[in-house]
């Protein structure tokens, strides 16, 4: 005891010293607003050039209401479900907030965002993007509105179709597969392939262009059976594993260490790539001279996934009525043309199509019609755990360690045991 | 007097030029693996820096030529109003400071205890401290957060560090080092009237410096790379956000910032490079020292 009196001084001073660095570095305190202002918060987890237009929309929606005051912080993507759980636990959650569509399921039940039908929500549904806007609607509400929507379509290497000789894009898959041995070349005669006519991705959420274009339903009516093993949902699966395994046409770039079809695009390996709309500018600033088309047609015809964003209201919002009007706003023809126009990106609501102008971004009118085809992702409560699930399977098929049938039967039981048995 | 003989004489230098050729063969081949291995463990650190200097769309284009080096992306992520990062650099700085600091000296006192003195149940004790190294941290996430929030520590530096101040794996190798410290250099203390402070503070610690500068290493990198526990604990408004945080605003769902990201990660390398720098000597010791138990 006597040796800590000795050293009390140097352990004060250590604790002192630490409170003075810990002060000095902490932020001014937010100043209180006035009673009669509505603050909303909003978190979004929108890129750098997203965020600023998102600003700029949020001081216009200030300026037309008198008295809103929108608080916009960004949330970095990465984490951001976690970030949003937390704080929905210790009731630090924002007013609004911009999420993954995969993850509405969670917010909804576990109750912390609102139905907007209470505020006519189901009265404006046909003005969006049918597949956006579905990933909203659940237990007979609906939780979100869509503020960004996407899906892929088929990028192709113009130069790469020129020395080719082929002159237009694959319309269904028996084209897309003469048209990929056409492209699978040995440049240098070596006896190795040099360039690929395609790659993909190994993912579910890569692969429901198949499935979807052949039709394949996911889940059963009551949501208890995957479905994904049925005829169709092999034969679409089949026709990827052929495009590896037996047309040698795709080089394999869904195995792990593999150049990502991103990149072997950028750099002239690989001749067509299945891409969104994130990627047209990128591309571009490469040098890589490129075209879009829609996905090739199956029995069902020409579709493709959905991936995206929306926007909800949590709980404890206290206004949540302004909170609903400035996602209505944020919505409308005249600003999602205005950020379209912009970002080069889809809109979300139907009547803004007219308003978009294509000079710019000529592929964006082929995102947009291939956007009017697409399915909705299966709404099951964890998204991810549906993925790993599956693409283990697929992985496991296509690297030749099962059949298609055997991967897709194992990966529905599974997906019923692990993931639908939440429901 | 004995001659030599000629030709044992010439054949014994033969030996030792042979014995020469073999020891710089040797010391050759070992400094082809080395520098093999050295251009391994750089290349990554050469790629950031490369992609850094490239334009946004080249990022991933094999393209080694250095026709126009962009510094812009440093000048970028330094000046942009919003990245502060700056800020973040300082925010992350103390808390990874403080939190190594204060770790390495608990760690130390507990290690002190555990090696050195005797209680009932020290044992038992100390082997339900490493079963909980079994639990993933994961597990602590939301009641952690859940007591920073009662504290009221939501956007303070304290919130960030003091729920990972305990270290079950610093208390274990600091322990494994003091186990080695001669007993009777403390017995001789006690006897010349030094109480357990001055023990403690006058030849534990720095008998045990290079054990306690690895722990601090170690939990100064764990802070500096943390970066779930930093956005979990800070609101986006929060003026204490850390460079982790301040990195992951480069990745967007589609979408990544690679230059930028590259240019902005070679900035928060610098700190751990140069602390690692200058205690590396320490850090070999307290890995290999502490492992040895007489």
């Amino acid at each position: 005891m006597l040796e800590f009196q000795k050293h009390k001084k140097k352990i004060a001073l250590l604790l002192v010293g630490m409170c003075v660095l810990i002060g000095c570095a902490k932020g001014e305190k937010k100043a209180s607003a006035p009673a009669e202002e509505i603050i909303l918060t909003i978190w979004e987890t929108y890129n750098e050039a997203e965020h600023k237009v998102f600003l700029k929309i949020a001081e216009e929606f200030m300026r037309r209401n008198p008295g809103v005051r929108l608080h916009v912080k960004r949330v970095p993507w990465e984490g951001h479900e976690m970030k949003y759980m937390t704080s929905m636990v210790t009731h630090t959650a924002p007013d609004i907030a911009r999420v993954d569509v995969a993850f509405v399921p969670r917010l909804v039940l576990s109750n912390s965002i609102i139905d907007l039908k209470q505020f006519g929500a189901d009265k404006i549904i046909h003005e969006y993007v049918p597949a956006a806007i579905n990933s909203n609607i659940l237990k007979g509400g609906i939780w979100g509105i869509p503020d960004q929507t996407t899906g892929v379509a088929l990028f192709y290497n113009k130069k790469h179709f020129m020395e080719a000789g082929i002159t237009v894009p694959p319309r269904n898959w028996d084209e897309f597969i003469q048209v990929a041995k056409k492209l699978t070349r040995d440049l240098d005669r070596d006896g190795r392939t040099d360039r690929f006519g395609f790659a993909m991705h190994n993912s579910l959420w890569w692969t429901f262009p198949f499935f979807n274009t052949f039709g394949v339903k996911f889940l059963s009516e009551d949501g208890t059976k995957c479905l994904l093993d049925s005829d169709e949902g092999v034969a679409a699966f089949q026709l990827k594993v052929d495009l590896y395994q037996k047309h040698r046409v795709e080089v394999g770039a869904w195995q792990a260490g593999a150049i990502d079809p991103d990149t072997g695009f950028k750099n002239g390996m690989y001749s067509m790539i299945f891409s969104g709309p994130w990627n047209v500018q990128q591309f571009k600033d490469a040098g890589v001279d490129f075209g879009v088309a829609l996905i090739p047609e199956g029995p069902r015809g020409t579709s493709t996934n959905v991936g995206g964003t929306n926007i909800v209201v949590f709980r404890e919002c206290k206004h949540p009525e302004m909170a609903y009007e400035f996602l209505r706003f944020l919505t409308s023809p005249e600003i999602q043309a205005k950020w379209c126009n912009t970002l080069g990106q889809i809109p979300v609501n139907l009547n803004a199509y007219p308003l978009v102008e294509f000079k710019e971004s000529p592929e964006l009118e082929v995102f947009m019609k291939q956007m009017t085809t697409a399915i909705a992702r299966p709404p099951v409560i964890e998204y991810s755990r549906l993925e790993e699930v599956v693409n283990a399977e697929m992985y496991a098929c296509l690297s030749g360690r099962k059949t298609v049938y055997q991967a897709l039967y194992d990966a529905s039981r599974r997906v019923e045991r692990e993931v639908l048995v939440e429901r | 007097m004995k001659r030599a003989e000629p030709g044992l004489e010439e054949e014994e230098i033969n030996e030792s030029r042979l014995e020469e050729l073999k020891r710089r063969f040797r010391r050759g081949a070992l400094m082809v693996v080395l520098v093999i291995m050295a251009v391994a463990m750089l290349f990554p650190f050469f790629w950031m820096l490369w992609v850094a200097l490239k334009e946004e769309g080249h990022a991933f284009t094999f393209d080694f030529s250095w026709a126009k080096p962009l510094f812009s992306n440093f000048a970028s992520v330094w000046k942009n109003p919003d990245y502060p990062f700056g800020k973040f650099f300082l925010n992350s700085l103390v808390v990874a400071t403080a939190g190594g600091a204060v770790t390495a000296l608990m760690c130390s006192m507990g290690a002190y205890v555990f090696a050195k003195k005797d209680f009932a149940g020290k044992e038992p004790l100390f082997w339900t401290l490493l079963a909980t190294m079994m639990v993933p941290g994961m597990v602590y996430l939301v009641p952690q957060f859940a007591l920073v929030s009662t504290f009221r520590w939501v956007n303070t530096y304290q919130g960030m560090f003091v729920p990972h101040l305990a270290s079950v794996w610093g208390l274990f190798l600091l322990r494994q080092y003091m186990e080695t410290l001669p007993d009777s250099v403390i017995e001789q203390a006690k006897i010349d009237g030094a109480g357990d402070w001055r023990i403690f503070f006058t030849f534990v610690v720095p008998l045990s410096m290079p054990a306690i500068a690895t722990v601090f290493l170690i939990t100064f990198l764990f802070h500096w790379n943390n970066f779930l526990w930093q956005l979990v604990v800070n609101t986006p408004d929060s003026p204490l956000l850390t460079l982790p945080v301040g990195l992951a605003l480069f990745r967007g769902q589609y979408t990544t910032e690679w230059t930028k990201l590259m240019a902005a990660s070679a900035f928060s390398i610098v700190p751990i490079a140069i602390i690692f720098g200058f205690a590396q000597r320490f850090f070999i010791q307290g890995m290999t020292v502490g492992a040895l138990k007489e």
